[in-house]
């Protein structure tokens, strides 16, 4: 145990720059990481509370009776991604407008006492959170052909961004990734590059294949591990400095940083596999 | 090195030859051949010297017997293994059994001398106060104790041979192969490190030195095998 924690610190003091370097690359990779995260976990938030609002409204004419509104109601029920139909009365709209604007309400609600202009509508809240743009268009387009419908409006600006922004920082992370695991293994190639003689010596002297690579995989588990430490700890920095003047985001819970730190140490990992059978295999 | 008594039944009493050397021809590069169906046995407990000019092949023969070469054709038993069907995992326990003197020594210039010859038995997975034990009494005996701190550089050519030695005894071989063991050593301590290879040899480890050192041969009067352009001569 204490030989693999003597080899490996050792070969990382010995890899010098490429080592820093994998650090730094990891470090980099967690930070996007934790930020995907903490987008990530506010997005989610945002979502929850979107949920709750009617994915789509669609108003109805004016000529149209209740009876004939709820009638419609159920018509619409039946389609596909519909989870729940609620009609709201002329009526019911006026009292939410009222509420809406608070303590102005009453006087305004009173003005409008014999014509009320909000129109009945039907709130159509739906199965999916993120229902795909397409879909969503053309459910609206659907909508708009019947001839009760004035109007349909809907919250796709807000799901289309939402999306964007995930998979713009998701292939971001993807990418720095992948450049961990490279550089990783080139850290671990030029170590043992670097000591092939003392390889080739251990092994004429008796040692297994196992004995030179685990040290050399432990080497990658601990430059990943280091980065990913780093890379919470950067990234806490900058949290600290930037998101409280732009908004009330919460930092990653504990059992997530758990997580990156184990991604980090994934990565570190996956890099250690690096082709080195030429200097081990004496 | 107090050998533990050998169990009656033990394989390596009922194994006569230790090392059995069938046809082996070997090239480097493709066309240049520098063993030509080599043909040669050891018996187990026997003391041998393999002689030859510079180039002869000596060097080319004692990597085939550790296996860091395999032969282009023919084959080799060690210790009753054939080397040609030994599998990869199964080399460093081969390797174990055996000591190496490499004729440029082959120690690692930023451990010390102490650690040099504990390597041997570190790669082993024995225990450190054994390890301790062990290294302190080879250096003792090779009259190392005061430089066993020192790094390989910094310690004279006969001194480095010692450590190289001492090394190769570590893990008690069954086998011991020199490389050219007193290539670096005044005629006295030579003589003396062959005493000391023969009462290794005397304790049952096989021995096998390759050296191009005529007198010394002579002086010990032991078996000789002679290769000459890549062919045996036995004597
Ligand atoms: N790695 C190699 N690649 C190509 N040719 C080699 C290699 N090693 C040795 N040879 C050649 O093989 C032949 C035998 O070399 P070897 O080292 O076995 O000789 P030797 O008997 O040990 O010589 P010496 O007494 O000088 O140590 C020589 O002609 C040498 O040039
Ligand atoms: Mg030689």
């Amino acid at each position: 145990m204490w030989y693999l924690f003597e080899e490996s610190f050792s070969n990382i003091r010995h890899g010098g720059f490429v080592s820093l370097l994998s650090v730094m690359i990891i470090t980099l990779t967690v930070t996007i990481g934790s930020a995907l995260i903490l987008i990530g976990n506010y997005l989610r938030g945002q979502i929850e509370d979107l949920k709750e609002e009617p994915a789509i409204i669609v108003y109805i004419k004016d000529s149209v009776g209740e009876s004939e509104g709820r009638e419609f109601r159920s018509q619409i029920e039946k389609i596909e991604w519909a989870a729940a139909v609620t009609y709201v009365s002329k009526e019911q709209a006026l009292e939410k407008g009222e509420r809406m604007f608070g303590e102005f309400g009453k006087t305004l609600t009173d003005g409008f006492a014999d014509s009320n202009p909000f129109p009945a509508s039907l709130d159509i809240y739906i199965t999916e959170t993120l229902l795909p743009p397409e879909k969503l268009s053309q459910l609206v387009t659907q909508l708009k052909s019947f001839p009760q419908v004035e109007d349909v409006t809907h919250e796709q600006d807000t799901s289309e961004f939402i999306h964007k922004v995930e998979t713009v920082l998701l292939g971001l992370a993807g990418l720095m990734g992948g450049a961990s695991v490279i550089i990783v293994c080139f850290s671990i190639m030029l170590t043992a590059y670097f000591r092939r003689e003392e390889i080739r010596v251990m092994r004429l002297v008796g040692a297994t294949y196992w004995y030179i690579r685990v040290p050399l995989i432990a080497q990658g588990v601990f430059l990943g591990f280091i980065g990913s430490l780093t890379g919470i700890l950067s990234f806490y920095t900058l949290y600290r400095i930037f998101v409280p003047r732009v908004s009330d985001m919460q930092f990653i819970p504990f059992d997530q940083l758990g997580l990156i730190l184990i991604g980090g140490v994934l990565l570190g990992l996956l890099g250690s596999i690096a082709p080195i059978r030429r200097y081990v295999n004496v | 090195m107090p050998r533990p008594p050998i169990a009656i039944n033990n394989f390596e009493v009922i194994l006569i030859e230790m090392i059995q050397v069938y046809n082996v021809s070997m090239s480097y590069k493709e066309d240049i051949e520098v063993l030509h169906e080599i043909n040669f046995e050891v018996k187990k407990g026997e003391f041998v010297f393999l002689v030859g000019t510079s180039g002869a092949g000596k060097t080319t023969i004692l990597r085939l017997l550790y296996r860091e070469l395999v032969p282009t054709s023919g084959h080799i038993v060690l210790a009753g293994q054939n080397l040609s069907q030994i599998s990869r995992s199964q080399i460093p326990y081969l390797r174990r059994r055996m000591g190496v003197i490499f004729q440029d020594f082959k120690l690692l210039p930023n451990k010390s001398v102490q650690e040099n010859v504990a390597l041997a038995m570190k790669v082993t997975g024995t225990k450190r106060p054994q390890i301790r034990q062990q290294v302190d009494q080879l250096l003792h005996q090779m009259s190392l104790v005061h430089r066993k701190d020192a790094l390989p550089e910094d310690i004279s050519g006969g001194e480095q041979q010692r450590v190289a030695i001492a090394r190769a005894m570590a893990n008690d071989p069954v086998v011991l192969l020199a490389d050219e063991p007193t290539g670096n050593l005044d005629p006295k301590l030579s003589l003396e490190i062959m005493h000391l290879f023969e009462s290794f040899n005397f304790r049952g480890t096989t021995v096998m030195v390759a050296t191009h050192d005529l007198s010394l041969v002579q002086q010990l009067g032991k078996r000789v095998i002679r290769i000459e352009d890549g062919r045996t001569v036995e004597d």
